[in-house]
């Protein structure tokens, strides 16, 4: 066997470069494609659930506030309940850092039984006192500083000078968030975030013998405003929050794991099954079938191995790239500073190989199972004047139906499910369903087309259907590899391009103050570094500010899921702007909501939730749970989460939580905005972050356009990998018919004819590819819809991409005639003496 | 009625490091209307020979001339259309276009030269009929005998009424009777036509039928002679 491999299998793989490469290239496509997706979300949870659990330490439950923070005293009665060995509090905030204060940093502060719950474990250095601060590998790294160096920080008191009093070995506490994390002593850091004794959180160790049920029901009972929780079901809830975010991104990966497998499968099975005669003459000599077998299984996985290798080392590396543009959203809207870790699971990178391995075999095995078991001397004459197939392959519609069902029925499931995975599965099917109807349907498709192209293009249509029809197996594998990426291409742009308007639309008509102030830029992190609200005074003094609007957005646990609870000035918000009232809903006077229980609330909470106006909303506060009643449903974009909206001064009186994240200003004139811009930027040092109206939604337009724009890579990638589908193909068939090219070219065909054919069947194919894709993406792009319903609650009005659509079809039948340009070539040059000597 | 001249004509060809001759100075003259028989054993050059003649390869040295026109000074491009209009091939393996029925076959190297399927198809058919294969016009090569496959194939080689016909091993792969068959059609229709015929074998009863007789081995014309018959079987 290795023997026939040496022989065989390596003199087949060096005596055409080209053709190994480009099998080599689908393969690894697939698998980077597979790798990229699942390598980026899963480096973001890993990051999130590593934060939690070092800084939850030995905790088997974590208290923390439903909203907001921790009464003072509650670290006390968490300490004296029965069964709790040591309770630990902390504050986890974050330092805004580097040379322009821009960096977000998390920090932790502990207090109460700090050492028996966390593990801080120094490289060098002491734990941090006052005005200190004790700083991971990464962070100590990142600003280029050492034991007793300063590192200055932006926080709600203004920027502070921070000593390095040591920096944290890679375990524990110094291990979270990829090492980039700070440790803050506790004092300071409640003077400076203006806690006031309020935690938000408390870590529990339980005493040796006590049952976790009975304590956490006595801490619930003691702590009622609270939820405990195990850290795991915390991190579990953070990772809920990213859920959605990256539920487009779970459809391109499921999509991805379809066309990087089919593209893995459709390389080698053209390659394999181009060789039948290679095995015929094996079999002549002796070879027995299972050792054909044998030898393309060999062959198979020492391909699928090495490409799928070389696969997942591109697929890691492009991960890198989209893991920074899906951690900005996360950072703009979840967990601040969060680290761009690339975090790779040795274990499913593996599995992902593996998956390439697999396809490349199951690709392989089929064609060689065929070629093994044909009788040699069949095998060995078959291009001569054996009968030609051209089978129809109706059956294959009959399982195109069953998978369409399957595909209807995960709809049907998606519409109550508030994760994305029955959306996955039926994009999953609906692919799997045009795959699987593509032989059929081509088959009719060319027949059918057969008086108007011939009519139109002549003989040389005429022998490309012929050579289509011949194996419509073939050339439908090629089609649905480009229809599957033209259906991802339609599919997800319908949805990209809804989604970017509707946003867009939104935000112009809802941002409307001229200038905002901020710790930081959206995404970097501004919502978890607080400002003082006194700043809004020393802003209103400056001359042509004709108001200030104090924003602040903190999270809020409604039910089982979570919200964003904003507060503003209602009088100053509703100088610039009022809300678009929710379709079918009555619009409010929102001067109603000043001082009293209301709120109004975006369309997607109500959605999500299932509240209409005028229900009450039961929220919990610090002080116990508080009934709100809804007074309006506002259409809102501000959180895939939902929005909540309620007065400054009802916010204040519930929560206690006088922090603002930004101030909105409007100014006496347009003209006004450079000096107060300069005036502003005066203020804490310099150390505020100031951006004009358009420059403010220019930044958010940003963050929404890189998430996108990783989804454009896979696109790209999809749309390569059908391409090189269509050359691989096209080299084959011109391969195969060197004889009959040889025969036409001695009865008179010229060489341009014979171009002409190649390229009206390469034509045909992206053609078919194209129709099919433009028909799934359809389908695509309902499915996800309505899983961005489902997870987002916002109702996105559906538009079909048809520029998107013109463009991939262009682009797809140019790249399927260039690809099949250089087998055309090929086949016209090809020596038409030594091809009629072919056998 | 084209001539086909052959002057010093060499060829070989390269496999690896070795250099193999398959026609070595070989000068022959076929005039216009003749029936010229090329004999000799395999490798002996006579398909080189044939493929010179249709400019479907190109000698190493010396000059191919068909009707006075050196094949060499002409583009591939002219070599098919010349290929297309004035010679018809003629193949062992029939080389027949295994998704075409017969009909088809035939037309095919009138619709190469733009003439209508219609019009295409319909001398094919005439000729078809001219030949016996009334009943198997819709055929495909896969549905023929070897026979019918061959006489498909010399109805291809005649549709664009060639003044050139150029037949490699024709009865190679038919038996005998059916190989006679083939072997009157071909001189019936070079007496008909009056097209000239270089006509390659390694059988001498088809050799035989030719006008005049010519021998390679190893590459090298080793006899010529005239005379129908006679010649050939010594």
């Amino acid at each position: 066997m290795l023997a026939l491999l040496r022989l065989v299998s390596r003199r087949h793989l060096t005596r055409s470069p080209g053709r190994t490469l480009l099998t080599l290239a689908g393969v690894a496509l697939g698998v980077a494609a597979l790798v990229a997706i699942d390598v980026t979300n899963g480096s973001s949870t890993a990051t999130i659930d590593e934060l939690v659990r070092a800084y939850a330490g030995k905790a088997q439950f974590t208290v923390s506030a439903a909203s907001g923070t921790l009464e003072p005293g509650a670290l006390g009665v968490a300490a004296a309940t029965p069964g709790v060995a040591a309770a630990a509090g902390s504050l986890q905030v974050v330092l805004l850092v580097g040379p322009d204060l821009r960096i977000a940093l998390p920090a932790i502060a502990g207090t109460g039984d700090e050492d028996a719950i966390r593990e801080y474990v120094l490289e060098r250095g002491a734990r941090p006192t006052e005005q200190e601060v004790l700083l991971g590998g990464e962070a100590a790294r990142r600003l280029g500083v050492d034991i007793g160096g300063a590192v200055r920080a932006l926080t709600p008191l203004g920027v502070r000078s921070l000593r390095v009093s040591g920096v944290l070995a890679d375990r524990g506490v110094g291990r979270a968030n990829g090492t980039f994390v700070a440790v803050l002593p506790y004092a300071t850091t409640d003077v400076l975030y203006q806690r006031e004794g309020r935690l938000d959180a408390i870590d529990v160790a339980l005493a040796p013998g006590a049952r976790a049920n009975d304590v956490a029901a006595r801490l619930r009972s003691a702590l009622p405003a609270a939820e405990v929780r195990t850290p795991e079901a915390r991190g579990g809830q953070t990772k809920k929050l990213v859920a959605s975010l990256q539920s487009l991104l779970q459809v391109i990966s499921a999509l991805s794991l379809f066309i990087g497998t089919f593209l893995v499968f459709n390389t080698m099975s053209i390659a394999v099954a181009q060789r039948k005669r290679e095995f015929g003459i094996l079999r002549a000599l002796g070879v027995r079938q299972r050792e054909v077998v044998a030898l393309v299984t060999l062959e198979a996985t020492f391909i699928g191995l090495a490409a799928s290798a070389a696969g997942a080392a591109v697929g890691v590396l492009m991960a890198q790239a989209f893991l920074g543009a899906v951690n900005t959203q996360i950072r703009a809207n979840f967990v601040a500073g969060l680290a761009d870790q690339l975090v790779v699971p040795w274990p499913r990178l593996v599995g992902l190989v593996l998956i390439g391995v697999a396809a490349a075999l199951v690709g392989a095995l089929g064609p060689a199972v065929a070629a093994a078991s044909a009788a040699p001397s069949e095998a060995m004459t078959v291009p001569r004047y054996a009968a030609v197939e051209r089978p129809l392959r109706l059956r294959l519609l009959g399982f195109a139906a069953v998978l369409g069902l399957l595909c209807l029925v995960a709809v049907n499931a998606q519409s109550n499910a508030e994760t994305a995975a029955p959306g996955s599965v039926a994009a999953f099917a609906l692919m799997l369903a045009i795959a699987v109807a593509a032989a059929p349907l081509l088959a009719l498709g060319v027949r059918a087309a057969a008086p108007l192209v011939e009519g139109v293009l002549g003989l040389a249509a005429r022998l490309a259907r012929e050579s289509v029809l011949r194996s419509p197996g073939r050339a439908a594998v090629t089609a649905a590899a480009l229809s599957a990426a033209i259906t991802m291409v339609v599919g997800l742009a319908s949805f990209i391009d809804s989604e970017r308007t509707t946003i867009f639309g939104w935000l112009d008509q809802a941002v409307n103050a001229d200038m905002f102030v901020s710790a930081g830029p959206v995404g970097s992190n501004s919502a978890p570094s607080p400002l003082d609200p006194s700043l809004a005074e020393q802003i209103r003094g400056i001359p042509g500010v004709r108001a200030v609007d104090l924003y602040r957005q903190v999270r809020i646990e409604v039910g089982t899921s979570f919200a964003a609870l904003a507060s503003v000035d209602v009088p100053t918000y509703l100088l610039r702007g009022r809300p678009q009232f929710a379709p079918g809903t009555r619009s409010a006077d929102l001067t109603e909501l000043v001082g009293r229980d209301l709120v109004f609330v975006s369309d997607n909470f109500a959605n999500r939730i299932g509240i209409r106006q005028d229900d009450t909303l039961r929220l919990n506060t610090p002080d116990g749970p508080v009934d709100f009643r809804v007074s309006a449903i506002a259409v809102d974009y501000t959180s895939d989460q939902g929005l909540i909206f309620m007065d400054r001064t009802t916010y204040v009186r519930h929560f206690h939580d006088r922090s603002v994240d930004s101030f909105a200003v409007m100014l006496e004139r347009p003209a006004d905005l450079a000096p107060v811009r300069d005036a502003v930027g005066r203020l804490e040092s310099g150390a505020l972050f100031v951006q004009s109206n358009e420059e403010f939604k220019g930044s958010i337009r940003k963050i929404v356009n890189d998430f996108f724009s990783t989804t454009y890579v896979m696109e790209a990638i999809a749309l390569l990998v059908g391409v090189l589908g269509v050359a691989n193909t096209m080299l084959v068939a011109v391969l195969e018919r060197r004889r009959e090219i040889g025969v036409l070219r001695a009865v008179g065909a010229t060489r341009r004819q014979i171009r002409g054919t190649v390229l009206i069947e390469a034509g045909t194919i992206g053609a078919f590819g194209a129709a099919l894709g433009l028909a799934g993406g359809a389908g695509l792009a309902a499915i996800v819809f309505l899983i961005s319903e489902r997870t987002t609650g916002w109702v996105i009005p559906f538009a079909y991409a048809w520029t998107a659509a013109a463009t991939v079809t262009v682009l797809s039948l140019a790249a399927a005639l260039a690809a099949a340009w250089w087998p055309a070539r090929r086949a016209a040059r090809a020596d038409v003496a030594g091809a009629l000597m072919y056998e | 009625m084209i001539s086909v001249a052959f002057e010093n004509v060499i060829k070989h060809f390269d496999r690896g490091t070795e250099r193999v001759l398959a026609l070595d100075r070989v000068t022959l003259e076929v005039p216009a209307g003749q029936f010229c028989a090329v004999m000799g054993p395999s490798g002996s050059g006579k398909s080189t020979l044939l493929h010179l003649a249709a400019g479907i390869d190109s000698p190493s040295g010396g000059r191919v001339l068909v009707d006075g026109t050196d094949l060499a000074e002409l583009s591939d491009d002219q070599r098919t259309l010349l290929r297309r209009r004035r010679i018809g091939l003629v193949f062992q393996f029939f080389n027949l276009l295994v998704t075409l029925s017969a009909l088809e076959n035939v037309a095919l190297p009138l619709q190469l030269d733009g003439v209508g399927r219609r019009e295409a198809e319909r001398r094919a058919g005439t000729l078809l009929v001219d030949l016996g294969l009334r009943e198997r016009l819709q055929h495909r090569p896969h549905q023929l005998s070897g026979g019918q496959m061959q006489r498909v194939a010399i109805a291809r080689a005649l549709v664009s009424e060639p003044s050139l016909l150029l037949a490699d091993e024709p009865t190679g792969n038919l038996d005998s009777q059916a190989g006679e068959e083939v072997l009157h059609l071909l001189r019936a229709t070079a007496d008909r036509r009056r097209h000239t015929v270089l006509l390659v074998t390694h059988d001498a009863h088809a050799a035989s039928i030719g006008d005049r007789l010519v021998r390679l081995h190893d590459g090298r014309m080793v006899s010529d002679s005239y005379g129908a018959g006679a010649s050939a079987a010594g």
